[in-house]
């Protein structure tokens, strides 16, 4: 089953063409990761498909529904969520709250419900506080539930990050750079959520520039450069693939500096 | 001027737990104040009390949101001068025409906030200020309806079904309650999911985009809803005074109103209540300093928000994060 499909993406930035004519597919199960050298358009590919950027022509289809023209906040609520590079938190806000407002989209209640205190309100208030406690203790971080998100540290914002994602119950969950930053620990804590969500049936789509978290978590690894699709397939094949080993060894690196 | 909308601080970790309740003391010392001493006192105190109303609904928009907005006074306006024209040239009763003129306001709001909110930081300050400027030469130029600058008197007091409050202290009373009202629904509001997501996108907009939140509704939403507020903060105002004219909701109330916000504490529950309060009382306190009394009132302001940069209700916040690390 394919979750996510892209045909003939395109998106220029003056003469640079940061998507080329991309086109793949992301299976439904397990995790597939993009990779690349710098420059090689991995952060603008993500951005068309979570809808931050509109593409200048191709199409993108979510379980087979094309999405290219849906806004992002309308692709989420499909089951398309996405980190970012740059953490994103909501930097004042608990750790508990971040990821509550994760859970936005997939419950109703109303200022009315909220002014009121209704019943129905009240029971989806417990209902929301109880899923994301259990998030945060997904991700291991529940003990720092109460505090607020910019005084975590780095790897554990990272990992909120992720918890806060998965409170909008995504079907696809894309993680752009997770591991940047990260020292080794906290990158093998973090592999191994990566792997925990997607035994829960949660495809995940992530760019990556670790090689190592690459190779120990990805099913399936799709190599981008000059913003074209290289090369596709399982990492071992993908990691002897001459063309790859060009892009990352041949210079090309070392002239984009 | 952008700060922080959550209230969340770390020092709030070392404010004793009896601190948090020092807004609501603070808040009853001076309406038991007012009622104690009642005539003037009890009239400054009542204005505050309508400031406070005005301040908590810009709260919402500036405070939770984190957006700009130099132009609630229209909304002011807009209820405010329904509610007169609807009590003496037609006849209706205070409660109703207050309750039209809310509701002309949010419709008002919600014709303006459409296009405007695309707008970002400086442009949306300017457009709102804008905005704020042309209500007001509606009011000097439609003569017709507002009587230009001669304004409208006679306007009845506060009051419900026949009921009429006259004396002092009944208005004080009744406005202290309303303002108490506004607060908790304030509160009510933003500890839910419509105000976390108010929370949020005013933190990050992408973020909250990302994770499904439709920032632009939210965005208009959290405007109507401040608009409503600042609606019956107007209407409250003309029947209190029991007159109106275009300066009353001039430029100077945005500038009032700001003072308020950010001397009590932007994006804080209690801290419009408190800001409203202790800035309508402030150059009363400095009266015997005669000829420098504005003086003495601005080193205040200055004072404050040196020392407290996130408004005094930071001083004692009512910090749940704080409280629950100590009890467990």
């Amino acid at each position: 089953m394919i979750r996510l499909g892209l045909r003939n993406l395109n998106k220029r930035f003056g003469g640079v063409a940061a998507t080329n004519d991309v086109s793949f597919d992301v299976p439904a199960a397990g995790v597939t990761a993009v990779i690349g050298p710098n420059g090689a358009g991995k952060t603008t590919l993500f951005n068309l498909i979570s809808g931050f950027l509109p593409p200048d022509s191709g199409e993108i289809f979510f379980e087979g529904a094309p999405i290219a023209a849906l806004k992002p906040h309308r692709r989420a609520r499909l089951g398309l969520v996405r980190t970012f590079q740059l953490v994103q938190l909501f930097s004042d806000m608990s750790a508990l709250d971040n990821v509550k407002v994760g859970r936005h989209t997939r419950t109703q209640a109303g200022l009315l419900g909220a002014v009121l205190r209704s019943p129905a309100a009240r029971a989806e208030e417990r209902e929301i506080d109880r899923a994301c406690r259990e998030l945060l203790d997904f991700v291991g971080i529940a003990h720092l539930c109460d505090r607020p998100a910019k005084v975590l540290p780095y790897g554990q914002q990272r990992l909120l990050e992720v918890a806060r994602a998965l409170a909008a119950e995504p079907k696809l969950l894309m993680l752009d750079e997770p591991a940047a930053g990260l020292d080794a620990g906290d990158s093998q804590r973090l592999a191994a959520t990566i792997r925990k969500v997607a035994e829960r049936g949660v495809t995940v789509l992530l760019i990556e520039h670790d090689m190592n978290l690459v190779m120990s978590v990805a099913d399936h690894v799709v190599v981008l450069d000059f913003g074209s699709r290289i090369a596709e397939g399982p990492p071992a094949a993908v990691r002897s693939d001459p063309a790859v080993l060009a892009a990352y060894l041949g210079g090309v690196e070392i002239a984009h500096g | 001027m952008k700060t922080s909308p959550a209230t969340t601080s770390e020092r709030a970790g070392a404010a004793p737990g009896w601190l948090r309740h020092a807004p609501w003391l603070i808040f009853a010392l001076f309406v038991g104040y007012g009622f104690a001493v009642g005539g003037y006192a009890a009239t400054v105190i009542s204005f505050a009390l309508v400031y406070a109303v005005f301040v908590t609904g810009l709260n919402i928009f500036m405070g939770y949101a984190n957006q700009v907005s130099f132009g609630h006074n229209c909304f002011a306006a807009v209820a405010g001068y329904a509610s007169a024209v609807l009590t003496t040239a037609h006849g209706w009763g205070v409660a109703p025409a207050m309750a039209a003129g809310v509701f002309l306001a949010v419709a008002v709001a919600l014709a303006i906030g459409l296009p405007t909110l695309r707008l970002k930081g400086h442009y949306l300050a300017m457009a709102t200020l804008a905005c704020g400027l042309i209500s007001y030469e509606i009011a000097v130029e439609w003569k017709s309806v507002t009587q230009g600058y001669l304004g409208i008197s006679g306007i009845p007091p506060l009051g419900v079904a026949g009921y009429e409050v006259t004396s002092d202290r009944a208005q004080l009373t009744l406005l202290a309650a309303i303002a108490l009202v506004a607060t908790l629904i304030s509160g009510r509001i933003r500890d839910s999911r419509m105000g976390r997501a108010f929370l949020a996108l005013g933190a990050s907009e992408n973020g909250a985009m990302a994770l499904g939140v439709d920032v632009t509704r939210l965005k208009l939403l959290s405007f109507v809803v401040s608009a409503a507020f600042s609606g019956l903060a107007g209407a409250l105002f003309v029947h209190v005074v029991g007159y109106v004219s275009p300066e009353v909701f001039g430029l100077h109330m945005v500038i009032l109103a700001f003072t308020m916000l950010y001397v009590g504490g932007v994006g804080s529950i209690a801290g419009p209540l408190v800001g409203a309060l202790l800035v309508s009382l402030l150059p009363e306190a400095f009266r015997g300093f005669k000829d420098y009394q504005d003086l003495a009132y601005g080193a205040v302001l200055i004072l404050l928000l040196i020392y407290a940069p996130l408004g005094v209700a930071s001083l004692f916040a009512r910090e749940r994060t704080a409280s629950r690390e100590k009890a467990g």
